[in-house]
């Protein structure tokens, strides 16, 4: 589909989709884009895609310290973030939060960074701490450029991030029968990088590729699941040796999509609550039997095989949320491989081979 | 080794009420100690491993008698503590499990059994170090990978051997750690009992330490509708009075070790961290540290002692606690005084006693101001102005940092911290032991960093 050679170059060089100086960059899914985008700039998400390695980043991070954020620490290091007129980190877990302290430290040259500070709960006294922190993070734009973010200007916004997510889900609806799970996991990247109104016009337009492209072969039918999940390469091995990857449940996935915002409410109430209490991530707390349960619904739902469980080295929160979810799977039968590894890390032939023999398991369970 | 149900828990009682006995006579039990010292300080052998570490949590025969009649205090609390939850296991009343953070003022309100799972990590080393070590195998028996701190390791190991009665609800803390976060996810998983989270504030401010007392009083909602129960604010009222009292003297104490010569007591701060955790409110830790109080300030008005003493001066940020006689043998093998740390350091605020608002919100900043969630809850400033203040106010001569295993968010400061020695112009060594993992780097070869560092630098 010539639509997403386009998305292609997108990841290949954001920036030269973007308008020079309207771009703040943002870490996770807490973020709320809408308020960067009412303040007139386009949210530009932090990956760690084409990045060169981790030695520049290591000279800050140890190296017992989440690939990603070493990743994406390096980058910014090599000036690929150069182009970012700001950025809001967020405590999405220490590794990231530490992000946010060495990218200051390290004296990369962008004109401002934020700390955005996201309750780990989802109780009234979270929400509240929530929508003080998001009031702070308004102030702060504000005070930089010198203008209001309006209740109108966020519920525009609110109004055309909702527009995205819709196409992300219907787009998201064709995974495993014309779309390929790498193919899609390329279409999130490059929309969280885009203006959203392009994204949007971009997304209208693979829908229609969608609907009058041939059907994909049928393999086993799998679901991912993880935090920050983002390598083309490595969806492509999974699919490569015999899946499709019909759902997910990773941050540049379903949770980025499955939430909505309600128009009704004061905008910033309306996003507090939108945020918070959509479908968690696992730095929420008191709230994992509801992703399980998710999780278990989608398994029905898209009638999933096996589910391969995405935990990168050293992230302290899949360590403990897929442990959690083996047992679930294990008592409910669901076949699921655990693999713990790298972001872009070495040892391919052996991630291969290892699910090559999980595939073969579950074809013979069949 | 094969761990019998609440084994540990009995032998962390009868131990704290003999040590309550024996200390009674200070003096006896300072002899008593001083003859054992050859066989039980030098290091773990077959027939002292099983006693060792309870010898060290009670000063290797370092301690003067005055300050084992100090710690007598300290015993008798923990006897409460664990006495009432054996009781509560017997008679299955509910227990109540909290985080450590957690202020454990908002469950001793109830007329409950309030037990912090990971002060297991201590009393798991009661029958010696391969208490802990069982803990850590029944965790990695389970299969839950060994990247998250091995404190919580031990809470989720006492668990799953056994150790500790089930809880009737847990309150948990967002702070300070993904490590402590993921931990009561598992546990609230393997109990299933009812959980609440607090979130607490990631910064030192009014306007989010407010915020953050608000959730606090949703959680004494939430256990008022678990437990049938209401809250006694009186007795509530009377623990924040003794925290204020507690917290006068260990602030006192803090200040006195940055005399020269210190009176080398940051390894009473560190226990009586400890022993906050589970016993706040408790008049008997309060009395502790006021005669540690009392022994600092003789020492201040008679130098010439500690002025023997004192060689260098040191701040160790995150001892390796599972090694927790390291501070007095630095002390009598250098004569490097730790003259401040990680955890024990207390600078904590007044509480305005006024009203229940303004106690709630003292208690709430007291925890924040607790050593480890001080540093370790929000930006990377917190760690590293921390640490630029202690290195003046103490008057450091080095920096032993410590970046354990578990905690990611201090391993990915490393930079920061040489940095600022540098700047200060000390030395720093750099660790990797864990907190309580002594697999991770025995004590040998932690003792031989130690000392090759102080060689190195001139200090031995
Ligand atoms: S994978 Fe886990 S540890 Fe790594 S950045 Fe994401 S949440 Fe943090
Ligand atoms: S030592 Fe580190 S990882 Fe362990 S509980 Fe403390 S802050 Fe968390």
């Amino acid at each position: 589909m010539p639509i997403l050679e386009e998305f292609r170059k997108v990841i290949l060089n954001p920036s030269e989709f973007l308008s020079p100086g309207k771009s703040i960059g943002y870490m996770c899914n807490y973020v709320p884009e809408e308020l960067i985008h009412a303040a007139g700039f386009t949210p530009v998400r932090l990956n760690a895609v084409e990045s060169e390695g981790t030695s520049r980043g290591d000279m800050y991070f140890s190296t017992g310290n989440c690939s990603f954020p070493r990743r994406v620490l390096d980058k910014g290091l090599s000036g690929a973030y150069g182009f970012l007129d700001g950025i809001v980190f967020m405590n999405g877990c220490d590794h990231n939060r530490r992000l946010y302290d060495n990218w200051n430290y390290a004296q990369i040259q962008t004109p401002w960074t934020y700390l955005l500070f996201v309750p780990h709960s989802k109780t009234d006294a979270s929400l509240n701490q929530y929508i003080n922190e998001l009031q702070k993070l308004i102030n702060h734009i504000e005070s930089i450029y010198k203008l209001k973010l309006s209740e109108q200007k966020i519920r525009d916004s609110i109004k055309l991030y909702q527009r995205k997510r819709n196409l992300l889900r219907n787009v998201s609806s064709f995974r495993g029968i014309k779309l390929s799970g790498t193919d899609f996991l390329m279409v999130m990247i490059a929309t969280t990088v885009l203006p959203p109104d392009i994204a949007c016009e971009k997304l209208d337009e693979l829908i229609v590729e969608l609907k009058n492209a041939p059907q994909i072969e049928k393999n086993l039918r799998v679901l991912v699941t993880g935090n920050c999940v983002e390598e083309i390469e490595h969806f492509e091995i999974i699919e490569n040796i015999g899946a499709n990857i019909v759902y997910d449940n990773i941050c540049l996935g379903s949770r980025y999509f499955d939430r909505d915002i309600s128009m009704e409410e004061e905008p910033v109430i309306a996003l507090a609550e939108g945020y918070l209490r959509s479908p968690s991530c696992p730095r929420i707390m008191n709230d994992t039997e509801k992703r399980i349960e998710l999780i278990k619904e989608a398994v029905k739902k898209y009638q999933v095989d096996a589910v391969i469980i995405e935990k990168l080295e050293f992230c302290s929160m899949m360590t403990g949320e897929g442990w959690i979810m083996s047992q679930e799977f294990r008592k409910e039968e669901t076949p699921f491989l655990l693999l713990t590894r790298e972001l872009y890390g070495g040892g391919k032939s052996q991630i291969r081979t290892r699910i090559q023999a999980f595939y073969e398991k579950v074809k013979n369970l069949k | 080794m094969e761990l019998k149900p609440y084994e540990i828990i009995k032998k962390i009682y009868y131990a704290s009420v003999l040590a309550n006995t024996v200390f009674k006579a200070p003096r006896t039990a300072w002899w008593l100690l001083k003859a054992s010292s050859a066989f039980m300080y030098e290091k773990e052998t077959l027939f002292n491993r099983s006693n060792r570490f309870g010898f060290q949590k009670i000063g290797s025969s370092f301690w003067t008698p005055e300050e084992l009649d100090a710690y007598r205090h300290d015993s008798l609390a923990t006897s409460r503590v664990y006495g009432r939850l054996l009781k509560a296991a017997e008679n299955k009343t509910p227990v109540v499990w909290l985080d450590w953070p957690v202020p454990i003022e908002i469950v001793k309100g109830f007329d409950v059994a309030a037990y912090v799972p990971e002060s297991f990590m201590i009393a798991a080393n009661i029958v010696g170090t391969d208490g802990h070590v069982a803990c850590l195998e029944a965790v990695e028996r389970a299969g839950i990978a060994d990247d998250i701190c091995a404190m919580d390791r031990i809470t989720i190991g006492a668990w799953l051997t056994k150790q500790i009665p089930p809880p009737a609800a847990i309150i948990a803390v967002a702070h300070p750690c993904d490590a402590g976060r993921t931990t009561n996810q598992i546990l609230e998983y393997m109990t299933g009992a009812p959980a609440f989270t607090i979130n607490t504030s990631y910064t030192k401010n009014d306007e989010d330490v407010m915020l953050y007392s608000k959730n606090l009083f949703e959680a004494i909602e939430f256990l008022e509708d678990i437990l049938k129960m209401k809250f006694n604010w009186q007795k509530f009222e009377e623990m924040v009075h003794i925290l204020n009292k507690h917290n006068y003297y260990l602030n006192e104490i803090t200040a006195m070790n940055q005399n020269i010569p210190s009176p080398g007591l940051a390894y009473s701060l560190q226990a009586a961290w400890l022993s906050k955790i589970p016993c706040a409110g408790d008049p008997d830790i309060m009395e502790n540290a006021r005669k540690i109080y009392e022994i600092a300030k003789k020492s201040i008005q008679n130098p010439e002692h500690r002025h023997r003493k004192e060689k260098f001066r040191i701040i160790v940020a995150d001892m390796p606690i599972v090694f927790t006689e390291l501070f007095k043998w630095i002390e009598n093998s250098f004569g490097g005084v730790v003259v401040s740390d990680y955890i024990g350091d207390a600078i904590y605020p007044e509480i305005d006693t006024s009203s229940r608002e303004s106690m709630m919100m003292g208690v709430a900043r007291d925890r924040l101001y607790a050593g480890m969630i001080k540093q370790a809850h929000g930006k990377a400033s917190e760690t590293i102005d921390d640490l630029e203040r202690q290195i003046s106010q103490f008057s450091a001569d080095c920096v032993i940092f410590n970046g354990h295993q578990g905690c990611r968010h201090n391993r990915a400061l490393s930079r920061m911290v040489k940095d600022v020695c540098a700047r200060h112009k000390i030395p720093s060594l750099m660790m990797e032991a864990d907190i309580f993992d002594k697999r991770v780097m025995s004590e040998e070869k932690l003792k031989k960093e130690l000392t090759d560092f102080f060689r190195e630098n001139g200090f031995a």
